[in-house]
């Protein structure tokens, strides 16, 4: 009864636009995984900045947790048919570990994009400024972590990839998660999820 | 704006595209874990061939096949030096304290080779899979999840759509960039912030002509009668046949043979690639010194 009632309470809060929303920002991060577009060459050690998270991070605030998980798992498969095997490697062949570090992070994108915006809703630039660093600090230090967490890689990696890659990381998203989201804010006839009153 | 595709849908008639995208892709996570799980001089060997054949089968164009490998190019030499430098064993060469090792050699060179087979192996998976059927071997095989409360067949509408929008948007991404460098944004200063600045003016026209086409579609979608993602069927239902029964017989006994044929006692202790091999090559000189010395 609890299961029913938790099933149909998931897909009554999605509605037609809120799938055609994960579709579509779905096909962007697919777009963004395989153009030169999802790794923007920028002057830091590795040369390259991931843009690939943002699609999670604008869908999450704009249509909830829910499109955000969606758009984080599209983000998920299409990395998994680009660097998969690389994510085996990594794992030394455990597909469980490989899988999760693959997957689980990018789901959570969204998600944490979408809980950090909506304490701070009433200063929209400030919640969405959050929101693209909580994300980018999701899919970053979750796939890493995960991998080092789970002894995949040494832990001794975590220092340089936060020193090098993650504030470029976190900067490109803070600066593209503001002016995106106000720019959608008066888009969108029925408003961004993460600012409504009545959602959860 | 060109896709960088690792391997792209080859459609030809051939055994390996006929047989159900589920267990195509249960065979390929199979195969996958096969390098790690067998690292045998042998197995490796018939593991290598037992690949050769299903490309065969497959009529897999060899030179897209090798050519998939090129996307991880720099990630493999990276991974060869790193291996190269940082494991510890017989030095080879030593160089101003930084030492070369034999075990460092292979151990770089397995890495190397089990990244280009799992590499070719996820590419003939999806030169014989066209992406529909992914998507719907994907939601077949997700399916049990939908009674704790995952909405799997809104996911695989998600990724139909996902799938069928890509085009469309690479498309519009081209446009957008090609205007706005017409306009004069510079993507190649040498300051970090005036960078990261540059990309700004490209991304927020993306997202708003991304959140307008899910916009027009919603409204399209519902003008044609959609009503949830829980009523949609298939124009093609998937079902296991005979000829998917007997592959996954032939991927079965395959997998035993690989699995066995390095620990069988008629052929004796093979050589390991494996780097735990590698690592357990070195102790055995000092375990032979501390039996004699039981003597």
């Amino acid at each position: 009864m609890l299961k029913d009632r938790r099933n149909s309470s998931i897909r009554r809060r999605l509605s037609t636009h809120d799938l055609a929303v994960a579709g579509v920002f779905g096909a962007l991060a697919i777009v963004l995984s395989f153009t030169p577009l999802g790794l923007i060459p920028l002057p830091n050690p590795t040369e390259a900045a991931t843009s690939l998270h943002l699609p999670a991070i604008i869908a999450g605030i704009l249509s909830g947790p829910v499109v955000g998980a969606m758009v984080g798992l599209v983000l998920a498969v299409s990395s998994w048919y680009r660097f998969g095997a690389t994510f085996i490697t990594f794992a030394d062949g455990n597909l469980l570990v490989a899988l999760s570090a693959a997957f689980l992070p990018r789901i959570l994108i969204g998600v944490a994009a979408y809980y950090v915006y909506r304490p701070l809703r009433r200063w929209p630039a400030l919640a969405a400024g959050a929101s693209g660093l909580a994300g980018t600090l999701t899919n970053t230090l979750g796939v890493l972590g995960l991998l080092i967490w789970l002894g995949a890689l040494p832990a001794a990696l975590l220092v340089p990839v936060f020193s090098m890659n993650v504030p470029i990381e976190a900067l490109l998203a803070v600066v593209v998660t503001i002016p995106t989201v106000a720019a959608l804010r008066s888009v969108a006839r029925q408003g961004v999820a993460g600012a409504r009153e009545h959602e959860e | 704006m060109s896709l960088l595709l690792p391997g792209v849908h080859v459609p030809v008639d051939s055994p390996v595209h006929r047989l159900d995208p589920r267990l195509k892709m249960v065979v390929a996570l199979v195969l996958m874990a096969l390098p790690f799980a067998a690292p045998g001089v042998m197995s490796s060997l018939l593991l290598v061939a037992a690949i050769v054949a299903i490309a065969r089968l497959s009529a897999a164009p060899l030179r897209a096949l090798l050519g998939t490998l090129r996307t991880v190019f720099w990630l493999g030499l990276f991974m060869f030096f790193f291996y190269f430098f940082t494991t510890p064993g017989q030095p080879l060469l030593a160089w101003r304290g930084v030492a070369v090792t034999w075990e460092g050699t292979v151990r770089g060179a397995v890495q190397i080779y089990r990244l280009c087979l799992l590499v070719i192996i996820s590419s003939l998976l999806t030169f014989t899979t066209s992406p529909g059927q992914l998507a719907q071997g994907l939601e077949a095989s997700l399916r049990p999840l939908s009674r704790v409360g995952v909405p799997i067949r809104e996911l695989a509408l998600v990724l139909t759509i996902a799938l069928r929008f890509v085009p469309t948007l690479v498309d519009q991404v081209d446009k957008i960039t090609k205007a706005q460098r017409a306009r004069g944004a510079d993507f190649h200063s040498w300051k970090p912030w005036q960078r990261v600045k540059a990309w700004v003016p490209i991304f927020v026209p993306i997202f708003v002509a991304a959140f307008r086409r899910a916009d027009d579609l919603a409204t399209a979608m519902e003008a044609r009668g959609f009503r949830g993602a829980r009523r949609r069927t298939h124009l093609r239902e998937l079902s296991l046949t005979r000829e998917d029964l007997v592959a996954a017989i032939v991927v079965v006994i395959t997998v035993l043979v690989v699995l066995t044929v390095d620990r069988s006692p008629n052929l004796g202790a093979r050589p390991h690639l494996g780097p735990a091999a590698l690592t357990a090559a070195q102790p055995t000189q000092h375990r032979a010194l501390e039996d004699d010395s039981c003597y």
